[in-house]
């Protein structure tokens, strides 16, 4: 995985603050390859069923992520849980790296 | 004026220019994609995707708002710094300054909205309804954009002089 471990403390502390403790955040995409370089960070984020405002704290989120990480290519994919699974929902879990 | 100086101006105002054509035709997608619709929600949203016309108009909404969100934030903020002497810098250090100015109300908010080109895309965004809540948003932002170039007219009034 190519993250420092600075990069990947902010990334769980402030998931956590905008989504609540019981959100999970997976690293997917190119970003998990040790092999390769550059490339998105590509985040999936698991919420519970109860989740609320999911569009605007995936902003905040992402945000507070490029600024903490210094302007960034970040993307955040959200899926709540018993919501149908979209392919990318599918890729990010069949190839994430839980954070 | 120190010649430098004029050919930065010159080169503002020549973005600046440039922007305002964008903002033209992304106000004219914005109608034509959005017409009335003032409650953009998941089920209107369902009710229009499939039709080709509005497909076509959606991309075409993401790539113009992506468009200009881009040249302002990296072509016009910095030649406006650089017209009237400022530093520049990243892009975070950038809208600071521009805060300073009063030309950025939120410097949050502007990197947030930074973020709405990768939530346009209806092929990457299956949800209806995270779709919709993107299109809000970015109607929103739309309208900070072009009151900011608004914002820009009166700032430079004196650099044209």
């Amino acid at each position: 995985m190519r993250l420092t471990d600075r990069e990947i403390h902010i990334i769980k502390q402030k998931t956590a603050e905008c989504f609540g403790a019981e959100a999970a955040v997976l690293l997917f995409g190119s970003r998990v390859d040790d092999g390769a370089r550059g490339g998105d960070i590509d985040l999936y984020i698991e919420l519970p069923a109860h989740a609320d405002k999911v569009f605007a704290r995936s902003m905040r989120l992402y945000g507070t992520l490029q600024i903490r990480l210094g302007l960034q290519r970040i993307d955040i994919v959200t899926h709540v849980a018993g919501q149908a699974l979209a392919s990318i929902h599918r890729e990010a879990r069949a190839t994430g790296v839980r954070l | 004026m120190a010649i430098e100086t004029t050919v930065r101006s010159a080169r503002f105002f020549r973005l600046l220019i440039l922007c305002q054509k964008q903002a033209e035709r992304l106000r004219g997608t914005t109608e034509r994609l959005l017409g009335e619709c003032n409650e953009i929600d998941g089920p209107w949203i369902s009710d229009c995707l499939g039709d080709p016309n509005f497909d076509d108009r959606l991309e075409s909404f993401g790539a113009k708002f992506s468009r200009l969100q881009d040249m302002i934030c990296d072509k016009l903020i910095p030649a406006f710094l650089q017209a009237t002497g400022e530093k520049t810098g990243t892009l975070l250090d950038n809208l600071n300054r521009l805060e300073k100015f009063e030309l950025v109300d939120n410097v949050e908010d502007w990197i947030e909205a930074r973020g709405l080109r990768n939530r346009l895309v209806h092929e990457y965004i299956e949800d209806p309804q995270l779709l919709a809540d993107a299109l809000t948003e970015a109607r929103r932002f739309s309208a900070v954009l072009f009151s900011t170039l608004g914002k820009f007219v009166t700032a430079t009034e004196n650099l044209a002089r």
